[in-house]
């Protein structure tokens, strides 16, 4: 049942990548309902029940003016809310580690994938695959997409990314000029665009479709419109596209 | 009020070293800036209200939205919790004043001209555009050519001078001037939030004043740390986070101390757990300065550094989990009373705890890789920052205003205010977590993004929000004079601060109070103190006469601040070097000039100043018993100082490792001359101690001599210093914009050869005096303070030296 | 003079640790010649040569801190109030050094 489920919500998914969000994301999402529900519950049910009335008296120990009020609470009960917090941390931290693990590796085998003619279904893990470079300009991104042969000269696109559906993507994102951060919205992935470094982020989309990318850092005047289209094909057309190059 | 009494009136006020009229300085002022930004901040809620708005240009939103985020982080987070710090800390601890109260005055005149610089910035060529992390290399000259960000830079720091010198001042009060009896632990949450508060500062803005530095010189004469691509943009995340994360603590751990009393008042309960509260503030307050790397998860610096920092950002969700879980345990059994202090605090505490849980979120570095960027990020830190501080400081201002001001405010209209701030800040900002598609700091976007509705109803709360504040400054305003009398304990609260009449006479307390074992406050009353013989008089000043406060009053601290902003102004307004290819700019020399001339007079007349600060005797200083409150000023200085050399070096090591290539031993630093210049400086270290160990005998000559050999040496390595800066020069090697070798090298030893000068202008006032027969046998104090700063400076050299030239 | 005479002895030994360091210098593997070979021609790897010159720079740092500082003479509170510092300082930089050395 719970292969079928897994199955259905990456069918329902727009990449590999939203799937990890969304996964991590609810568990985060639920644990915080809970322990929110429970705090605000006590929070709301003691201010009602000991709130002041017209009858009510000032409790023993309350502090008055002239003294210092007494010490009081228990090191127990500090170690049990400490203790039950632990648990639910240590429960994300383990989800988080293992997320951000699939997040920054890509899968061995089927690397490329689709992406290049010559580059099956079948072709083994090839340190030399050629991934596509991302550049951030103010104001807009730059996509080079490397020609099969080695050392052959890059095709260059801006304002428009196209990729093979089902493909393994793996970009290199760098930036030109200043700090940006390349984002693939509905994918629910993004990295720093930084002068002097190279960044790696891979994703592998499921539906055919236009993605809006926008850059998510404050780089200049331009910053709000910085956006670029991510077009997902079949890969017989992507590749139909990339011969035409 | 007659024209003759005006002029009086206002000098009052300029001239003032009285804390509490301090705080009030500091309360007014930052209100002011509170509603500056937050006017820009509505402007902007405007222009994002339906997409594909024009109501304001792309340049002038990424303006607003910089300076709205620099001025409610500096300009009113801080100085609103320092307002009452100012105010309240000597009450609560049962001191007169703070333990330098001219410096506590040119803290505060620092940062009134910080904010003036930082607003300036409007009006020279547009102010900051960046948003308020600043990242490079957009920062660089060339991106961002304009006088503006350098005012910007300017007003940031003027704004930390003044943070350091309060953090100084702050910790030698309360370390060193509590009341008689009051132990450390018998201290309210809110003056131990205050002391973490300062702890955090005193480690954190160095780190941001060396950034800040290396800033400005990058854009002054064209270095480039930041602008460099071996790690530039990344050295600038490590330095601005280092310091970025604990000043997130910082504008928060006050609002939590005021919560924790407030709720313990309004309760009429003793706070649950106070220890572990405070255990708690001092865990967290450790733990984030080892964080900052979770604003660089998505930077590419490595799945072991990202790890790292997510296990420390989630685990200091511990201590406040606990704090939080002591508060509400507060309530079990309790009298609550709702009056509006007791709302807004527990208010505060509802939105601190989704902010917190909505930060777990983020210290996810797998989450991050969505999230960064994105209005969940935007709506988090509001929830803390104006739902847990303002919210809570809010509360602090209803709850101390009638302490202040001796008047109760409009309790219902209170109530009225705190209704509509708290469900207009919830549609204000909880739209923004479901937002978290839409990254910040866009001026404008399409509307087939589908972010319009949530995009109107955050405006519509904002301007639910923004508005309600006016009930706050009506209700305040309208009480000051028509307020029923409130008496000097309205919420029969416990602490101190209560036991003064509405509002406090100048000298605060008319006899110092003691703590008896048993817990209870004495008022010059020797029964129950202690040690039998009871509490002596002697507290009170002099013969028994009540130490009127507004003698104390000094003119130089305004003129201090003054000077240093005509310095500040004459460095950072000037001209593009070459307007055509802009690269550095030209500071405008005559006010440079100014400034420093008219710096150099006022330090005189402060250091000439006969400005007595009388220091109780019998005082509770536990741990720092022994240590007199000026050397302890100064350790403390020092380790500020150990940050700012850290960050110093820290980047030069940092530049370093990102360049591929690095000239090899001896090629481009001559060993010798830095043996020489070690040499040099290490006998200065011995002649200094001479000095001091001359003073303490009584030896006029001795003491002569070893002042003027420390003065002597100290010119050697200058000169030293000078003739290889030149002969690097002028051998072509590298001038300062010929790499980072040159730029690292140059700038670090640029700052430890000021710090030198600082200490040969020292030893010249010493000297001078000297002459005079002063600092002889116990007068030695001065020479030993020199002393300790002239060998910090010396123990950096022992640093730089095998640094840059034998490694 | 009890105490003149110790700040003499930190003294000579500030001087003498220089002249080591400086002298070291010249064990590093490539170096030219044309320096001082204390130990003969053995050569120490960089990172050896470089901690022995940090190495001797933090002893120096602390024999001042110590003496001339007379931080050995004052209240303990004092001493470790100073510690906290280092402390911060140490901790920036070792956690920028995993930044840059460990991926």
């Amino acid at each position: 049942m719970g292969t079928r489920k897994k199955q259905e919500t990456q069918k329902m998914a727009f990449s590999n990548t939203e799937v990890v969000f969304n996964n991590l994301f609810s568990l985060f999402t639920y644990l915080a309902v809970l322990v929110g529900v429970i705090v605000f519950a006590l929070m709301a049910f003691l201010i009602i029940k000991y709130r002041e009335r017209k009858n009510s008296q000032d409790p023993e120990d309350t502090p008055r003016l002239g003294r210092i009020p007494i010490v009081r609470g228990h090191g127990r009960n500090v170690l049990i809310t400490v203790s039950l917090s632990t648990i639910i941390l240590l429960a994300l931290i383990i989800g988080s580690f293992a997320a951000v693990d699939t997040l920054l590796t890509p899968p061995n085998g089927t690397w490329c994938y689709g992406l290049y003619p010559g580059y099956g279904a079948q072709s083994p893990l090839n340190q030399d695959c050629p991934r596509i470079d991302v550049t951030g300009h103010q104001f807009y991104w730059e996509f080079s997409y490397p020609h099969a042969l080695p050392h052959a000269p890059l095709y260059t696109e801006k304002y428009v990314f196209r990729v093979p559906k089902d493909a393994t993507v793996v970009i290199d994102v760098t930036s030109a000029d200043v700090f940006h951060d390349f984002g693939i919205i509905p994918f629910k992935i993004k990295t720093d665009a930084i002068p002097g470094r190279v960044n790696t982020i891979w994703f592998q989309p499921y539906q055919n479709g236009t993605y809006l990318i926008q850059c998510f850092e404050l780089c200049g005047s331009g910053h709000y419109y910085m956006n670029a289209t991510l077009i997902v094909m079949q890969v017989p057309q992507f590749q139909a596209w990339y011969n035409s190059t | 009020m007659s024209p003759e009494q005006l002029p009086a009136r206002i000098r009052r006020w300029l001239y003032t070293t009285n804390h509490k009229e301090i705080g009030i300085l500091y309360l007014i002022t930052s209100l002011f800036f509170f509603v500056a930004a937050g006017v820009l901040a509505l402007t902007m809620r405007s222009q994002l209200s339906v997409p594909d708005n024009h109501l304001l240009s792309a340049d002038l939103f990424n303006q607003f939205v910089t300076v709205h985020g620099l001025l409610m982080v500096f300009w009113v987070l801080s100085p609103f919790a320092f307002g009452f710090a100012n105010y309240i800390i000597p009450l609560q601890i049962g001191a007169r004043d703070l333990a330098f109260p001219r410096l506590n005055a040119m803290s505060y005149w620092f940062y009134l001209v910080s904010g003036a610089a930082m607003m300036m910035s409007f009006f020279f060529g547009g102010a900051p555009d960046l948003g308020w992390t600043l990242y490079s290399p957009q920062t660089s000259f060339k991106f961002t050519p304009t006088i503006g960000l350098n005012l910007g830079a300017a007003g940031l720091i003027l704004i930390v001078v003044s943070i350091t010198m309060s953090s100084v001042n702050f910790l030698v009060t309360m370390f060193k001037m509590r009341a008689p009896g009051m132990k450390l632990k018998h201290m309210p949450v809110f003056p131990w939030a205050i002391l973490i508060t300062i702890f955090m500062m005193l480690y954190a803005f160095p780190s941001f004043l060396a950034a800040l530095l290396l800033l400005y010189v990058d854009r002054a004469f064209g270095t480039f740390y930041f602008s460099s691509i071996q790690g530039g943009a990344l050295l600038w995340d490590n330095v601005f986070w280092f310091f970025g994360h604990p000043e997130v603590y910082i504008v928060l751990f006050p609002a939590i101390g005021v919560i924790a009393d407030a709720i313990s008042t309004f309760t009429r309960r003793p706070l649950y757990g106070s220890k572990y509260i405070i255990g708690s503030m001092i865990a967290a307050a450790i733990i984030s300065f080892i964080v900052w790397g979770h604003h660089m998860f998505v930077t590419g610096i490595g799945l072991t550094s990202t790890k790292l920092y997510t296990v420390t950002t989630i685990a200091v969700s511990l201590p406040f989990d606990v704090m939080v879980i002591a508060m509400i345990e507060t309530l079990v059994k309790a009298r609550v009373r709702l009056k509006a202090a007791a709302l807004f605090t527990l208010g505060a505490v509802a939105l601190f705890v989704i902010g917190g849980i909505t930060g777990v979120y983020l210290a996810s570095v797998a989450l991050d890789h969505a999230l960064r960027g994105t209005y969940f990020v935007v709506a988090h830190f509001h929830y803390i920052m104006v739902g847990a501080s303002i919210m809570g400081l809010i509360g602090g201002l209803y709850y101390w205003f009638p302490k202040m001001t001796g008047r109760m405010y409009n309790e219902g209209l209170a109530k009225i205010h705190f209704i509509f701030s708290f469900i207009g800040f919830n549609i204000l900002y909880f739209p923004m977590f479901l937002l978290l598609d839409m990254p910040r700091r866009i001026a404008t976007y399409a509307p087939s993004t589908g972010w319009a509705a949530l995009n109107l109803m955050s405006t519509v709360g904002g301007f639910i929000f923004g508005l309600a504040q006016i009930l706050l400054f009506v209700n305040l305003f309208a009480s000051l004079r028509r307020g029923s009398i409130s008496g000097p304990n309205p919420w029969e609260a416990w602490t101190l601060e209560w036991s003064l009449p509405s509002p406090p006479p100048a000298h605060d307390f008319d006899t110092i109070p003691a703590i008896a074992e048993d817990g209870t406050y004495h008022f010059g009353n020797s029964s129950g103190y202690p040690n039998g013989s009871g509490y002596p008089n002697g507290s009170k000043m002099g013969n028994g006469t009540v130490h009127s406060h507004l003698e104390g009053q000094s003119p130089w601290p305004v003129v201090v601040a003054f000077a240093a902003f005509i310095f500040f102004l004459g460095i950072t307004i000037g001209q593009p070097s070459n307007p055509s290819v802009p690269v550095t700019f030209q500071p405008f020399w005559p006010l440079v000039l100014d400034g420093a001339i008219l710096g150099v007079i006022a330090l005189y007349g402060y250091s000439r100043e006969r400005f007595s600060v009388h220091e109780e005797t019998n005082v509770e200083s536990w741990p720092f018993r022994e240590v007199p409150n000026v050397k302890l000023g100064i350790w403390t200085f020092l380790g500020a100082e150990v940050i700012f050399f850290g960050v110093l070096i820290g980047a030069y090591f940092f530049v370093r490792t990102n360049s591929a290539t690095w000239p090899a031993v001896g090629s481009l630093f001559e060993v010798r001359s830095g043996f020489a210049m070690t040499l040099v400086l290490l006998t200065s270290s011995l002649t200094a101690i001479m000095a001091l160990v001359s003073a303490k005998v009584g030896s006029r000559n001795g003491l002569m001599a070893s002042l003027f050999a420390t003065f002597g040496l100290g010119v050697a390595f200058l000169y030293i210093k000078a003739t290889e800066w030149i002969s690097l020069g002028a051998n072509g090697v590298f001038s300062v914009a010929n790499g980072l070798p040159a730029t690292s090298y140059f700038i670090t030893t640029g700052v430890h050869g000021v710090h030198v000068f600082a200490g040969m202008l020292m030893t010249l006032y010493l000297l001078v005096n000297a002459l005079k027969g002063r600092y002889l046998k116990g007068d030695y104090h001065a020479i030993e303070h020199f002393g300790l700063y002239w060998h910090f400076v010396d123990i950096v050299w022992v640093f730089l030296f095998p640094l840059f030239y034998l490694i | 003079m009890n105490t003149t005479y110790l700040y003499l002895l930190v003294f000579a030994i500030l001087v003498g640790s220089t002249d080591i360091e400086v002298n070291i210098v010249a064990l590093y593997p490539s170096a030219p010649s044309n320096g001082v070979m204390l130990f003969g021609t053995i050569a120490l790897s960089y990172g050896v040569i470089v901690s022995i010159l940090l190495g001797l720079a933090g002893m120096k740092a602390l024999l001042i801190a110590l003496f001339y500082q007379h931080l050995k003479y004052e209240p303990k509170s004092l001493s470790s109030w100073v510690l906290i510092g280092l402390v911060m300082a140490s901790l920036l930089m070792s956690l920028v050094f995993i930044q840059l050395h460990v991926h």
